[in-house]
This record gives C-alpha cells, sequence and structure tokens, in this order.
C-alpha cells in the first residue's frame, strides 16, 4: 500500500514538471494550477482510456531510471565505437537470431525490446511472449544463450 | 571553458554522424544499411544536443532541449522496427556483402 502512494507521487511530480517547463515560470499559481491538473488527468485517463490503473502497467522508479540511462548511455556509445571499425574494416556477418528473456511483465519486455532496437547494430524484428527476434550486423555465434550474453546482457540485468 | 566543452560535444557528435554518412555509402544491402542508421540518430544526436545544453547552461530552454532528447530515445526505436518488421514479413531476404 505504502508502495502505491510512492508510485503516484513520483507521477504527479513528473507531469507537474513537465506543466511548468512548458509555462516557463516558477511561481505559486503555475505550480499550484500544475498540480491539480496532473492529478485531473491521470483520473480521468485511467478512469476513461486505459480502464486499468498505472501502478499495475508500470512500476517504475525514478532513481532505477536514472541509473538505466546511464547504462543505455554506455551500452549505446561502446557499440557506435564497435560499429564504426567494422565499418571502415567492412568485416560483417548480417544475419537473425533469437533471444530468450526473463523479465516478466509487459512493460520491462517493451523497454527491453526498445533499448535493444536504440543499440547501433542490433535492431528487435519480432517480441512474440519470452522471445526475440534480433537483426544482428556482425553474428558471431546463433546459440541464444551466448548470443543473448552478448546483446542483452547487462541491460536486462539492470532492467529485473 | 563552458563553451570548450560544449564544442567538443559537439564535434563529437558530428564525428559519429559523418561515420555514419559513410557507412550508408559503403554498404549496399537494404539490412545492412538501417543497421548503420541508429549510428546517426541516437549516437550523434545525443552528443549534439548535450553540447547544446551545456553551452547554453541551467535554463528553460535547456531543460525543454533534455524533454526533446527524451522523446527522442522513446520514439525513434519505433520507426526502425516498423520499416525493418515490415521488410522482414514482406519476405526480402538477407544478403552477404
Amino acid at each position: 500500500m505504502k508502495n502505491k502512494y510512492i508510485f503516484y507521487s513520483q507521477l504527479y511530480l513528473l507531469t507537474t514538471l513537465f506543466w511548468i517547463v512548458l509555462f516557463e515560470k516558477n511561481d505559486w499559481i503555475t505550480v499550484i494550477s500544475g498540480l491539480i491538473s496532473s492529478v485531473a488527468v491521470i483520473f480521468f485517463t485511467e478512469k476513461y482510456l486505459l480502464k486499468k490503473s498505472f501502478y499495475q502497467l508500470l512500476n517504475f522508479n525514478i532513481l532505477k531510471i536514472f541509473i538505466y540511462f546511464f547504462v543505455l548511455l554506455y551500452e549505446i556509445y561502446a557499440n557506435a565505437l564497435v560499429t564504426i571499425y567494422q565499418i571502415i574494416t567492412l568485416q560483417i556477418n548480417p544475419d537473425i537470431v533469437t533471444l530468450h528473456t526473463d523479465l516478466k511483465t509487459n512493460a520491462q519486455k517493451c523497454v527491453l525490446a526498445n533499448s535493444i532496437t536504440l543499440t547501433p547494430g542490433t535492431v528487435t524484428i519480432e517480441l512474440e511472449r519470452q522471445t526475440l527476434k534480433v537483426l544482428w550486423l556482425n553474428a558471431k555465434n546463433k546459440n541464444s544463450v551466448i548470443a543473448g550474453n552478448l546483446i542483452k546482457g547487462k541491460l536486462e540485468r539492470f532492467l529485473s | 571553458m563552458r563553451e570548450i566543452v560544449a564544442l567538443i560535444f559537439m564535434s563529437g557528435g558530428l564525428f559519429f554522424i559523418g561515420f555514419g554518412v559513410l557507412g550508408l555509402y559503403r554498404f549496399k544491402n537494404f539490412y545492412t544499411r538501417i543497421l548503420i542508421a541508429s549510428n546517426v540518430d541516437t549516437a550523434g544526436f545525443i552528443l549534439l544536443l548535450a553540447g547544446v545544453i551545456i553551452r547554453h547552461g541551467f535554463s528553460f530552454f535547456s531543460l525543454k532541449v533534455g524533454f526533446i532528447i527524451g522523446l527522442v530515445l522513446i520514439v525513434n526505436p519505433l520507426i526502425t522496427h516498423a520499416i525493418t518488421r515490415s521488410a522482414y514479413n514482406s519476405g526480402f531476404k538477407i544478403k552477404k556483402e
């Protein structure tokens, strides 16, 4: 029960921050109207659009997202340098590999697939239940366990 | 001092974008080109906008640019995924270079 209050206060804080930045003012009227409208927007979205609560759909934590952002940045730039080396030498072997993931909720799987697409050199083609089909620029190994460790090892560990 | 750091970030972004464009001309097939394209529009774009933020300092403008970075990180993989998946489903074969 306590987790639920923390989650909703994070959501209200983020939407209020967005409101303040778009208005470019930081006086009391803007903050209070932002809080009121963010509570109203989240209430009506849950009631009429989603028909479920945000707490069941995406259960995030700002600190975890902050750490994950830096892990993602490290992965993007490490892979970008490898890709530049492959552009110069032209030693590539494009192929499709299938991976297996252990993540449970749909939101986590969606974030994992989008992060794999975001890193240069890999693109997710299909996500069905627990298997991912990934197009890989330099397919060193077609075994799903070894390829999975090479592609999504660090990302999956920080996501769960 | 701040301007020099910002210029270093921006030229790093241009470095990634330049090599991405070079890769588009060196590779000949569709799938390899789409794999290279994310070198341009994530790795280069993030560094370029980070340079803009550092150069402008902390203000409402730089927070708005930060929101643009977040938006690109969310929307960009969807576009790449949609193009690649439609090519794969319509039976496009992977060829070796």
